[in-house]
């Protein structure tokens, strides 16, 4: 996607304790699409402060931030203070279960770390729209648990 | 001969006459030879018997007595005929004049009367006899005597009391060595009650340093890995767009990438279960499956999936169970599909992991099996108990059984 001369730039926040992520979501942001990061947390005192501030459109979290508050809590106070605000839950699990957490906390999507190179941009431009993302991979194992486990929550 | 014999008897015609006090009477009958025979023989096996006999008339006096009985009483035979007891053993006479006198006024037996007395002959000292006392009758029915049988049982008394000492002794020192070993049983106790214990420290820290490094390779170099993939992939993106010749390269790198970060992954499972810590056993052991498939290429698939009620620790240990199972099974087996079923077996959770492969062979050394001793000792904690069987397609078949998690 191209920026156009009418088209505003997506803001981005990105919260995560390991600098190399932060770096390389950025380098990854900055490659294609029109993305603005207009900021960058290690915990979520910082990430909430930050927010508050910044009012960016979009807030990638990591799911396992270290501190008294993890990314799954942090994205469900953030959409209580700022329901405008459209959350992709980032993390290095490739399980269900950990789609299904971040979702119901309220993230607009989910992605494991190993599959951001590929579907960033793509799950970006999903929630964006308003729609929830999670790669087709990620469906196919959610669909599964929910037929094991007809009990548990859906999304 | 004695004097005050009883004659009552004498003169009378009879086939046998009673035993007379005086042997040496002479019988006036045709039957007389044959009847001093008879005597000569009694005589010689009264005299030759191995048993002290004697017979005393009611005044207590030896009227007759054998060899072996003058050498109980250690005075020679004709010291004993015509004199009292009183005057042969003043001390037997003591002990047994009261009762002698009983068995002439009552005319009953008295056996089995157990004296000791001192006495002076070959075999001298404190010497204990067995004595039989029967009286005798004469042909009016009157008892005119009484017939004494002797038993000198000294050695068998000092030999049974040698042999009650001896049980004695035996007692004391089966007591003493049930005691030693009551303490030897008591140490062993403990020291398997130590035993069990360092085993669990073992097992225990094994679990701690396998979660810290499964942890950290999870946390640590997953996140670097991460990072470098989704450089790589913005690289990508770039040299795409421009066409560039190297970008398929750039691509391979990442794959490469793709697949390492697949590996930590995998590893870091088998060294920290997450979905245990969130209580998913059921989705541990699929994880187990899909990873074990996917690095060994060996099929390896959750069949039956019943729920167990399991707390977390038990979780834990129950799914180090599978995970050596598996392990083992493509360590050793070589098969071509490895099966995990939960199943509940009459009521008990039944974990079994059934391979196709080689047979089970026992390990050759205990050190050869620690993974199978670490196995059972975990099953101990859980209150499992594992067995090992020939699987139904070759292989094995290893079940673990949590009777104590039973509903």
């Amino acid at each position: 996607m191209k920026p156009g001369p009418t088209s505003k730039s997506t803001r981005i926040v990105i919260v995560d304790d390991h600098a190399g992520i932060r770096e390389s979501l950025r380098t990854l942001l900055e490659s294609e699409g029109d993305f603005q990061i207009c900021g960058e947390a290690e915990n979520a005192a910082k990430a909430l402060d930050l927010i508050a501030g910044k009012k960016p459109d979009i807030a990638i979290i990591d799911i396992s931030l270290k501190g008294a508050i993890h990314g799954l809590e942090l994205t469900r106070q953030l959409k209580h203070l700022h329901p405008e605000l459209t959350i992709l839950v980032l993390s290095l699990h490739a399980e269900a279960q950990f789609a299904f957490g971040a979702i119901t906390a309220g993230a607009g999507g989910y992605l494991s770390k190993s599959e951001a190179g590929e579907f960033l941009h793509i799950a970006l431009e999903t929630i964006l729209s308003g729609k929830t993302y999670v790669t087709p991979e990620m469906q196919a194992k959610m669909d599964r648990t929910r037929e094991e486990n007809p009990d548990r929550r859906t999304i | 001969m004695p004097q005050g014999a009883n004659k009552s008897g004498e003169g009378k015609s009879r086939k046998i006459p009673p035993l007379s006090l005086r042997p040496s009477d002479p019988v006036q009958t045709d039957e007389g030879e044959l009847a001093r025979a008879r005597l000569a023989e009694i005589e010689a096996f009264y005299n030759t018997a191995p048993v002290g006999l004697c017979v005393l008339d009611t005044e207590l006096r030896y009227v007759r007595i054998n060899e072996r009985l003058a050498e109980i009483n250690g005075v020679p035979v004709a010291d004993h005929l015509g004199h009292t007891i009183r005057e042969v053993l003043p001390e037997l006479a003591d002990q047994a004049e009261p009762w002698l006198r009983d068995v002439l006024e009552t005319g009953e037996a008295l056996r089995d009367v157990e004296i000791t007395v001192e006495t002076h002959g070959e075999e001298s000292g404190e010497r204990t006899r067995v004595e039989n006392w029967y009286p005798m009758t004469d042909a009016g029915g009157e008892v005119c005597g009484i017939n004494i049988v002797v038993e000198d049982v000294t050695e068998r008394k000092r030999v049974e009391e040698e042999l009650a000492q001896l049980n004695a002794e035996l007692e004391d020192r089966v007591e003493q060595r049930t005691l030693e070993l009551n303490t030897a049983n008591r140490e062993l106790r403990q020291k398997i009650v130590e035993r069990q214990r360092l085993e669990a420290e073992i097992v225990a820290i094994t679990e701690r340093v396998q979660s810290r490094i499964g942890q950290d390779l999870h946390d640590d170099l997953g996140q670097q890995l991460s990072a470098l993939g989704m450089l790589a992939s913005a690289i990508e993106r770039d040299l795409r767009r421009d066409a560039h010749p190297k970008s398929d390269s750039i691509a391979r790198l990442n794959g490469m990438i793709k697949q390492a970060i697949d590996t930590t992954r995998g590893l870091a499972k088998g060294l920290y279960p997450i979905e245990l810590e969130k209580g998913g056993f059921l989705i541990a052991l699929e994880e187990l499956a899909r990873v074990t498939q996917a690095f060994s290429g060996v099929e390896c698939i959750v069949r039956g999936k019943a729920t167990f009620p399991l707390g977390e620790t038990a979780a834990i240990h129950l799914y180090r169970i599978a995970q050596e199972a598996v392990n083992n099974a493509l360590k050793h087996a070589a098969p071509r599909r490895i099966i995990i079923d939960c199943t509940t077996v009459t009521g008990v959770p039944t974990l079994t992991i059934t391979n196709d492969g080689l047979p089970f062979k026992k390990p050759r050394s205990r050190r050869h099996g620690l993974g199978l001793h670490i196995l059972e000792y975990r099953a101990r904690l859980l209150g499992a108990e594992i067995t090992i069987s020939p699987g139904p397609d070759g292989g094995c078949k290893l079940t673990c059984s949590l009777a104590r998690h039973a509903r």
